[in-house]
């Protein structure tokens, strides 16, 4: 195609999750592996797998879809700073369907919309619903808008809070486990659900102009695939196709990739499928790139977890460090030749240039995102 | 190169919801049904997509990508699911309806039954049919290499029809299938329309007679199947923070 194709950077990052608020905290939660998980009160989790959930601490306010709004709105203030609002666009993934039942007033499925308005924000809102992979999915979606210069800077991401719906109907489907997330583990036995919202700012960047400002990481490249065999159950070969489509749209070829943050949710088929789709794509050089998840020590955000986990890449490429797998001892034999990170605390990387980032969602949704340094 | 954005097919139709409603308002008794119906409907909803998708001709499921938009997705499933709750029914909560709880179940029940591959987004909010068809738009802009299966579908319930200041509507799906001209031509694809491109403005005043998120495509569908219809068609809708339209000219 002969459209112009802007480069896209992060410029900017927001976020609050069970680690606390603001990037800080995050960063914090990542190579401490310390975040909130108390036990749930909001509802009744007898007899339920897992009776915890990750909170954002000291963050209070409504409950529900009213929380995710909340959430949402603490990360985005975070992300703008001293941004002219009047055309910023605000693309934010979600799990949530809204206010159940609808009332007369009350939004229901439009996250960003209502975001968009509470937090001033005059471009375009756009709500993305693609199951745990919303957050990255629209991510993907922002950075159309931004290349293609319809929105001059796009804040996006995801967010949602813990209700009982979201809990127990993942309860029911035997996802949770009794310890939360303990990707790549034997003793992985599901996930842990969390609540929390992360946002990254993008905006156009030219590099070759001398006066641009340095942003934080350029958003490389993106893929999308819905893929699998059975809407309950992961593919790995549309994982692969993300990530492939991915490395396509960056420009780069897999030996280019020096890091990958994987979903890693630590479910037997979870794991196992998105190992299976990466040894596909890196061959035995994958043994040689470090690997990790964040949910071991975040657990699952839902629609956010996409988001944090891209913003995570951010963090590592401008700290130059890798955070660990925590919850990964002991490590599942399949992953025995991997170089998954599992150090007690950051490990640095001062030559990181690419990151990785792999997000999947019921239903067969994959995403993968390539962030690199400026 | 002409990268304009032309439809090569369409299909629109209903998607009856009237036994689901009745199974919800039926309670306890009607929980179910309305297991059935959330498994049925979004069959139906993807025979609709296949529609179109035959209608297209020869295009290669891997290559195409699918962008659905829905006011409402099947927030049905979280109405039923707060009522067993409510009623301390825990148990019968219906692990195979929790797959559709996130809108984008019904567009991953599309992937699957048709073996699509590409690109996959599911749009949510009042907007969402033309933020759909402008989404798919970018993505042809960027990367045109393949169709887009563009549609929305909506199974609006009763309670979400009143919220809305709206009468109970039946469900719902429409589909556009959407190429770049250069790759209509080279497949030898039969145009139908020439599509504009999805402008934002002011959002009317007045609350639309049509709220689904379907009613823009439905429009556009019916506009370039009728041989009496007029030669161009604009569609408009009305988002949360923005209106949007969108024009097609007829080809042919």
């Amino acid at each position: 195609m002969s459209t112009t194709r802007a480069t896209v950077a992060v410029t900017g990052l927001g976020v609050c999750g069970p680690g606390g608020v603001g990037v800080p905290a995050l960063w914090e939660a990542l190579t401490t592996g310390k975040a909130h998980h108390p036990p749930l009160t909001d509802f009744d989790t007898a007899g339920a797998t897992l009776g915890a959930a990750g909170h954002v601490p000291g963050h209070t306010g409504g409950d529900g879809v009213w929380r995710a709004l909340d959430l949402a709105e603490t990360a985005v203030r975070e992300a703008l700073d001293d941004v002219d609002r009047e055309q910023v666009a605000l693309v934010l993934g979600t799990t949530d369907p809204g206010v159940v039942p609808p009332r007369p007033g009350h939004f229901t499925g439009d996250l960003a919309g209502a975001c968009a308005e509470r937090t001033g924000l005059g471009g375009e809102a756009l709500t993305i619903a693609n199951a745990s992979a919303s957050g990255a999915a629209a991510i993907a979606v922002a950075r159309d808008l931004v290349a293609l210069g319809e929105a001059p800077t796009a804040v996006v991401g995801g967010a949602d809070a813990v209700t009982d719906m979201a809990f127990l109907g993942l309860n029911s489907l035997r996802t949770l486990g009794p310890e939360g997330c303990r990707p790549f583990s034997t003793e992985r036995r599901g996930i842990g659900v969390s609540e929390g919202a992360a946002v990254l700012r993008l905006e156009p960047y030219d590099e070759a102009a001398p006066d641009a400002v340095t942003p934080l990481a350029v958003l490389a490249g993106c893929g999308l695939t819905n893929a699998t065999g059975h809407l309950a159950a992961p593919g790995a070969d549309g994982i692969e196709l993300a990530v492939r489509l991915a490395l396509a749209d960056a420009g780069l070829a897999p030996e280019d990739i020096d890091f990958v943050n994987t979903h890693g949710p630590g479910t037997r088929r979870g794991d196992t499928a998105e190992i299976e789709a990466l040894r596909a794509v890196f061959g035995t050089r994958l043994s040689s790139i470090p690997v990790n998840s964040v949910k071991g020590v975040l657990w699952h955000l839902q629609g956010g977890a996409g988001a944090v986990e891209a913003m995570a890449c951010v963090l590592s490429l401008t700290h130059g460090a890798v955070t660990p797998t925590w919850g990964a001892e002991p490590v599942d034999p399949i992953c025995a030749d991997l170089d998954l990170v599992l150090e007690d605390g950051p490990r640095r990387l001062p030559g990181l240039r690419t990151a990785l980032s792999v997000s999947c969602g019921l239903g067969g949704m994959n995403t993968a995102l390539i962030f690199r340094r400026p | 190169m002409d990268d304009s954005v032309v439809i090569t097919a369409v299909a629109s139709g209903e998607v009856d919801t009237a036994e689901l409603w009745q199974a919800h308002a039926a309670g306890a008794d009607g929980w179910r049904d309305v297991n059935k119906w959330t498994r049925e409907l979004p069959e139906r909803i993807a025979e609709l997509a296949g529609q179109a998708l035959a209608g297209a001709g020869d295009t290669d499921p891997g290559d195409t990508a699918c962008v659905i938009g829905s006011v409402y997705g099947a927030g049905h499933v979280a109405e039923t699911m707060r009522a067993r709750l409510d009623a301390g029914a825990r148990s019968s909560l219906a692990p195979e309806s929790f797959l559709y709880f996130n809108a984008h179940g019904v567009t991953s029940l599309i992937c699957l039954r048709h073996r699509l591959r590409g690109y996959c987004a599911t749009v949510l909010g009042p907007g969402a049919g033309l933020q759909a068809l402008a989404l798919a738009q970018r993505r042809l802009r960027l990367a045109g290499d393949g169709p887009v299966l563009c549609g929305a579908y909506e199974m609006l319930s009763p309670a979400a029809a009143r919220a809305r200041d709206s009468d109970p509507v039946t469900g719902w799906a429409a589909f556009l299938v959407l190429e770049t001209a250069a790759r209509a031509r080279e497949r030898g694809a039969r145009v139908l329309a020439r599509l504009g491109p999805v402008e934002t403005c002011p959002p009317p005043l007045e609350l639309a007679a049509d709220i689904r998120a379907t009613a823009p495509l439905a429009e556009l569908a019916a506009v370039l199947t009728d041989d009496g219809a007029p030669a161009t068609t604009t569609v408009a809708v009305a988002g949360r923070r923005h209106g949007y339209r969108c024009t097609a000219h007829k080809e042919g």
